[in-house]
């Protein structure tokens, strides 16, 4: 037994080699990821214009020459907008907002959820019944409406606290799966011999619930950053965004705004696009990862 | 230890279990499923005691409520002349220290993302026992007195690294590292094969000589209880239809259901091969 050398993964390694192999079988789940890099490089690249020549900075870079918005020429690749700034740059930074409010307010958004959801399937009974309640009043929010009373309410919202609000309206379908599966696992035998070996009950549900749902939870947030840019583009272009921020729903509202609306398709398709790409980007790698976690719906070749 | 040495270690007077299968709102009438009817039996120091029934006897859940993993409706478990329910913060945790459970199924009783050593070591830190150094020392004595050596071998595996036999193995060191004075061995063998329960049977019964633990041997295996228990009691439909030493109740049953019991054992003579083996 001694002389065996077999590898010491930790089962979250093997099974991420295991998810990986049939992730990269995925066609779907290939597309998006590829999709999804050639964001990240956009995103990565929205530094570079402002070096070159500050009448490239995406806000406040303005090109001399230019009086109204021009077609894409060798010094704009995408043309500009009525007041002279690049619209490359503009739509690379827009991509970096994007990665920003997708990725922070799905991952606040799966904290809440994992959490709600671990403690109302843990403790069951009342807590677990007001829990779902609460998530089901959510839920039936219109959250896009409740954003535009607030921001009305307040002035304008600040990029970060538009994160927070998208956050706070999408955690109930996390919680919803979590606590599904905390169920489950609660009968499972080994949080018996966790509960006899005297853990308490922070104890059994950070240290052998949490690691067993949070793939789950990992799943939930790639579906979440989709609904977020959603979100945050609508606002955006409904005029309630962040003025400091350039945003790709910003820019579809600067289109709208200055009535360039049919006549500039340089300036409104680009934004246009990489807003429906990135969410279906991101909904392909989450419907190829739900394919790696739920053997069910594999096809039956890929059985393993 | 020594004051008490002459009374049980454990009592259960009068114990009562009880499910309701239907609590809707609509329904009123509930129907209540009797899973432990008014059961009492005593439990001595050091023995190794088999509760003996079949599926849906009540055993496990009987083993449950010893273990005060579910409430019970009424009756008294007395562990060491300490009423257990109702324990509540540290003199719950004390009793959590002397009472372990070695569980049924070791493919689902091992979170599999614990290694092997977080597995053993976990109980030592919930009690804040030694430093890490002392709790190593400790988890390799217990892995390596469980059968699997050498222990740093086996300590940064996971489970599913662990053929079944070995993870029971495991399961047992994660119990004993604890140095309990009880143990509930519920169906420790009954997702294991013949030729590896029989290896496990020897583990348990060197442990119990060896560390003068009290066990309670859950099981439906008559062979099992026979090789390993002083004594016995048989259990049907929530109730105790007969106890006593092993052998007496084996070769000379007085109820039906312990006959029908006994009929049902396709290999007998494998208990009896074991006991002429050791």
């Amino acid at each position: 037994m001694s002389k065996e050398t077999r590898s010491q993964k930790s089962y979250t390694w093997q099974r991420f080699l295991e998810g990986w192999s049939l992730f990269y079988e995925n066609l779907v789940g290939r597309i998006g990821l590829i999709l999804l890099l050639v964001f990240g490089l956009m995103a990565v690249c929205s530094y570079i214009p402002p070096l070159i020549d500050p009448m490239y900075h995406p806000m406040t870079g303005v090109d001399p020459d230019v009086f109204r918005s021009t077609p894409p020429s060798a010094a704009h690749w995408l043309g500009t907008d009525n007041i002279g700034r690049d619209l490359l740059s503009q739509l690379l930074t827009g991509a970096r907002i994007a990665f920003l409010v997708g990725i922070s307010a799905a991952f606040m958004s799966i904290v809440f959820g994992t959490l709600i959801g671990m403690i109302a399937g843990y403790a069951g009974r009342l807590t677990d019944s007001l829990l779902m309640r609460f998530a089901d009043m959510i839920m039936v929010m219109p959250s896009l409406l409740v954003v535009l009373l607030l921001s009305s309410l307040f002035g304008q919202l600040n990029i970060w606290i538009i994160v927070l609000l998208i956050a706070l309206f999408r955690w109930p379908g996390i919680s919803r799966v979590i606590r599904a599966q905390t169920l489950s696992l609660k009968e499972r035998p080994f949080i018996d011999t966790a509960r006899v070996a005297g853990a308490s009950n922070l104890r059994i549900i950070f240290r052998h619930i949490l690691p067993n749902v949070l793939p789950m939870a990992l799943l939930y947030m790639t579906f979440r950053v989709t609904s977020a840019i959603i979100v945050e583009a609508a606002l955006a272009f409904l005029g309630f965004g962040d003025p400091n921020t350039v945003s790709w729903g910003m820019m579809l509202q600067w289109v709208w705004k200055t009535g360039h609306m049919f006549q500039a398709p340089y300036w409104l398709l680009p934004p246009g696009i990489c807003i429906s790409l990135i969410t279906l980007a991101f909904y392909m790698i989450g419907r190829a990862m739900e394919e790696v976690l739920d053997p069910r719906l594999r096809k039956e070749e890929q059985k393993v | 230890m020594s004051s008490s040495s002459r009374s049980p270690i454990l009592q259960v007077e009068d114990l009562l279990k009880t499910y309701r299968t239907d609590r809707s709102l609509i329904k009123r009438s509930s129907v209540k499923l009797t899973a432990v009817n008014r059961i009492s039996l005593e439990i001595e120091r050091g023995e190794f005691f088999g509760l003996v029934g079949a599926s849906g006897s009540g055993k496990t859940t009987l083993g449950r409520l010893i273990l005060k993993l579910e409430p019970f409706d009424a009756g008294s478990i007395r562990f060491n002349d300490l009423q257990i329910h109702g324990l509540k913060g540290s003199k719950l945790k004390a009793f959590r220290r002397q009472i372990q459970l070695i569980p049924q199924d070791p493919y689902q009783s091992l979170n599999p993302y614990l290694s092997v050593f977080d597995t053993i070591a976990e109980p030592l830190i919930i009690h804040r026992m030694g430093n890490p150094g002392e709790r190593k020392v400790r988890a390799r004595d217990a892995l390596e007195a469980a059968g699997l050596s050498p222990a740093d071998d086996f300590f940064p595996r996971y489970p599913h690294q662990l053929s079944g036999g070995q993870r029971q193995r495991a399961a047992i060191a994660r119990a004993m590292v604890l140095k309990p004075e009880f143990v509930v061995a519920d169906e420790p063998t009954s997702m294991l094969d013949a030729s590896i329960s029989f290896t496990i049977f020897k583990l348990l019964s060197e442990i119990q000589k060896q560390k003068k633990v009290t066990f309670l041997f859950i099981t439906h295996d008559l062979a099992a209880a026979r090789f390993l228990c002083n004594r016995i009691a048989v259990i049907n439909q929530g109730e105790i239809v007969e106890s006593g030493p092993t052998l007496d109740i084996i070769e000379n049953p007085q109820t039906e259901y312990t006959k029908s019991l006994i009929q049902a054992q396709p290999s007998f003579s494998f208990a009896q091969k074991a006991a002429a083996a050791t």
